[in-house]
């Protein structure tokens, strides 16, 4: 057997069988329709209805974007818990020979347009009879009357704008209606759901997948928690804005993170003591913390000073080669060695087997170590900026026509995809700042900053569908963020009277909680697992010159007197260590334990490749034994 | 209608339109896995249609169930592509392919009992299935529809480069991966 036919045995034996397909066909066509769909339903409704909750308080706070849903007032506003009962009720007593004629509104997965619908409502077994009343519009608009609905049908027929309907059709269509696969929920018209109160619910949020959660949420304390949490945050004033952002940059100005933060690896490794080793920049776990870096931290300035610049349209060709280096010195660890040659590069940096460089238009990446890569230029944009790496993702922001950093490109560097995103519909005239990974729960949060104000999203990467935004919340002044877990956000900002306070927002319910308030100017580093950080207070408060440990894992602040204010830290395998004036320490509720002459390591060895050291003509790059 | 006579037509026309269906599904929808799903909506559709209003209108069934497969296929995946623009890159030279296709037609003595073990087999599957929908489409349309590569680079909307270097990519690290 040759590997072509392997291939075909294999597929024909186990993807789409057959004949499992067609039983399961027939025994679904000939069970009654509301057993098969109630349940599939209700994960999804219900957790499209989360969805609702937060994206209707969503529009309230993120400046400078179009509601998608804006119909009712929240006070008029059945709650999409309460609708979901009330139509799991209808759902499940809809009597299959009721023929009354009865008002049905009618939410779809994703925006339709006339001519999809038509198509759609046609395929229920009672479509002769079902009228179309009133059409529900993404941007609020509801158009009513035949006549108004014929005429959008002749003019708007393939816009795909259409979020709901409302139908008068025989109340036994009600379940038919919903076994549409393009309809999200369809709900018998109430006292309670009318023309007034009713807002279609879409299938769009990345809520959905909290469905299980959802579902044990009351109505109540979704629309408390998120309307408490965006009251907050949006509570500043346009001109104790300005005031606030000018002042904090000093705050975010000062933000860096030691490289010997990003491993345990590294923390005393070096011979001499010397925490600032060449390498680095050698691992993504090392480019993942540094990227809060002070260039970035500069955060609404800078990078609105550099946004209004009008786009590099230079066209020009790096030159740049991966060759080996046969002659090796002496440097350790250190086994093979290869040179970069490159020339007008603005920024590279490793991945893995990846050297990715960064010239004024394009991205190149080049495999090292025998891998071959013939068409390093992998895409244009302009202006790139590393906003992220990590072993999975580089994330790279690029300014967009509008002159703009609204561009995402991510390197998927284990498919070896490349997908570009135009970011402006979903951040509007703020600009890309830096992309923080929580590597251990596979989550992205971006940070995008306008004039007076940092807007925080989360964001999905997936090469078919692009860069998602999700809005979480927004500041009206310069934000760090400090830590994730569990669905709650940490950070750090000042107020309008220069009150440092360490914030965490939860991102499932929409919360915003104050942890702790500090009487000093804060300084912020994350460890690299983004699982805690340190808090350095400066100023002449009772806290000023302290350094505080927050471990996310526990909740707990701690604090030692020992700790320096520039100290190294990082957690791994449940351990916060702490590293200074070349030694290594484990922080525990007894204070710090020194930890001799290295990290107790309990990872595999491996190697991987490093900056051995760079200048403006070539990087030099080498292997090195590394510890997971 | 009898249902005997319902469900005979209905065996006929799934027997003679399967392999038109679950090409047009394949090239169209997300994943092969999600295909599965999406062919059995197709099927218990049309059943149900036939079974209210009769076939007798039907004058070519694989006309009918390739456009409920149109809207199926449209409502599940609407939203896919959206600001996308998908590239790879550490990419194979001309050479480096060539020697793959070559070796691809080389008899290999262990891939029968690779087949004969279930476990194994299924996992060799399963790790194309669950890794770029896209490259379980490609292995589905070139093994299964027997569709060239450049016929599904059109298809997919992808270059045939691209192709190439999916499949090619998989099948050399599954040849490591599972030493086979």
């Amino acid at each position: 057997m040759n590997r072509n036919d392997f291939y075909k045995e294999l597929f024909e034996k186990y993807a789409l069988d057959e004949e499992k397909i067609r039983r399961n066909a027939l025994k679904a066509a000939k069970t009654p329709a509301w057993k098969r769909a109630v349940s599939n339903h209700w994960k999804t409704a219900v957790g499209a209805a989360a969805a609702v909750a937060v994206t209707v308080g969503a529009v309230t706070y993120i400046a400078g974007q179009t509601p998608v849903i804006d119909i009712v007032s929240s006070e008029t506003l059945l709650s999409a818990s309460q609708r979901l009962q009330d139509a799991e009720q209808d759902y499940m007593n809809s009597a299959s020979e009721d023929e009354s004629m009865t008002p049905i509104y009618v939410s779809f997965m994703e925006n339709m347009c006339y001519s999809d619908m038509s198509v759609a409502l046609s395929a229920v077994p009672d479509s002769d009879d079902i009228n179309i009343e009133t059409l529900y519009l993404s941007d609020g608009t509801r158009i009513a009357g035949k006549n108004e609905i014929e005429s959008y049908a002749e003019t708007g027929a393939a816009d795909k704008r259409i979020a709901g309907v409302k139908l008068n059709a025989p109340a036994r269509s009600l379940r038919d209606l919903w076994d549409l696969s393009c309809v999200n929920i369809a709900e018998l018209g109430s006292a309670k759901l009318n023309d007034d109160t009713f807002a279609p619910i879409g299938d769009d949020d990345p809520l959905r997948g909290d469905s299980d959660t959802a579902v044990t949420t009351s109505a109540a304390n979704e629309t408390t928690a998120v309307t408490t949490a965006f009251a907050f945050v949006t509570e500043k004033s346009v001109t104790e804005t300005s005031a606030a952002i000018t002042e904090t940059q000093s705050e975010t100005s000062e933000l860096s993170e030691d490289p010997e933060l990003a491993d345990p690896d590294n923390i005393g490794e070096d011979e001499n003591g010397d925490t600032t080793v060449p390498a680095e920049t050698d691992e993504p776990d090392i480019v993942e913390e540094v990227t809060e870096d002070p260039e970035e931290a500069e955060t609404s300035a800078s990078e609105t000073s550099e946004s209004t610049e009008a786009p590099q349209t230079v066209s020009e060709e790096i030159s740049a080669s991966v060759t080996e280096i046969t002659d090796t010195p002496d440097i350790g660890l250190m086994t093979q060695i290869y040179q970069l040659n490159v020339e007008n590069s603005l920024d590279t940096i490793l991945v893995g087997d990846y050297a990715v460089v960064l010239t004024r238009n394009s991205v190149y990446c080049y495999t090292i170590g025998g891998l071959v890569n013939p068409q390093p230029k992998v895409c244009e944009v302009t202006n790139p900026k590393i906003a992220h790496a990590d072993r999975d993702n580089v994330i790279i922001s690029g300014c967009g026509q509008d002159g703009l950093r609204n561009v995402i490109v991510v390197l998927d560097t284990a498919t070896g995809a490349v997908y570009s995103t135009d970011v402006k519909p979903s951040i509007g005239e703020s600009e890309i700042g830096t992309v923080y990974a929580a590597s251990a729960e596979g989550r992205y949060f971006l940070k995008a900053v306008s004039a007076s104000s940092t807007y925080i999203y989360e964001i999905t990467l997936n090469a078919e569908t692009g860069v998602q935004f999700r809005p979480l919340f927004d500041y009206a002044g310069a934000v760090s963020l400090a830590g994730y877990r569990n669905n709650r956000l940490w950070f750090t900002a000042a107020d309008e009277n220069m009150k440092y306070s360490l914030y965490s927002f939860d991102c499932r319910l929409g919360a915003l909680r104050t942890d702790y308030t500090f009487d000093g100017e804060c300084r912020v580093r994350r460890s690299p697992s983004f699982e805690s950080f340190i808090i350095s207070v400066n100023g002449t408060g009772e806290s000023s010159g302290a350094t505080f440990v927050y471990d996310v894992s526990t909740g707990s602040l701690c604090t030692n007197e020992q700790i320096h204010s520039d100290a190294a830290i990082a957690v791994k395998y449940g351990k916060i260590f702490i590293g200074m004036d070349g030694k290594n320490y484990i922080l525990s509720a007894d204070g710090l334990t020194d930890t001799a002459e290295r990290v107790d390591y309990t990872g595999k060895p491996y190697t991987g490749y490093v900056v051995y050291s760079s200048d403006a003509e070539k990087v030099v790059i080498s292997e090195k034994l590394k510890w997971d | 209608m009898g249902s005997d006579a319902l469900d005979a037509y209905f065996n006929k026309v799934y027997g003679d339109t399967f392999k038109a269906v679950s090409r047009f599904v394949v090239s169209k929808c997300g994943s092969v896995q999600d295909s599965e799903d999406i062919v059995q909506n197709i099927y218990t559709r049309f059943y149900q249609r036939i079974a209210k209003k009769g076939y007798d209108d039907i004058d070519s069934a694989e006309a009918f169930v390739i456009n409920i497969a149109k809207f199926e296929c449209r409502n599940y995946f609407g939203s896919i592509k959206k600001n996308s623009v998908n590239t790879y890159f550490a990419d194979y030279t001309e050479e480096q392919m060539v020697e793959i296709e070559a070796e691809m037609s080389k008899e290999q003595k262990n891939l029968e009992d690779v087949l004969c073990n279930e476990l194994l087999a299924k996992q060799i599957f399963e790790d194309i299935a669950k890794d770029d929908p896209v490259i379980g489409r490609i292995f589905y349309l070139h093994f299964v529809c027997d569709m060239k590569l450049d016929d599904i680079a059109r298809e997919l909307d992808l270059t045939l480069s691209s192709v190439k270097n999916k499949l090619y990519r998989t099948i050399e690290r599954q040849k490591k991966k599972f030493n086979i």
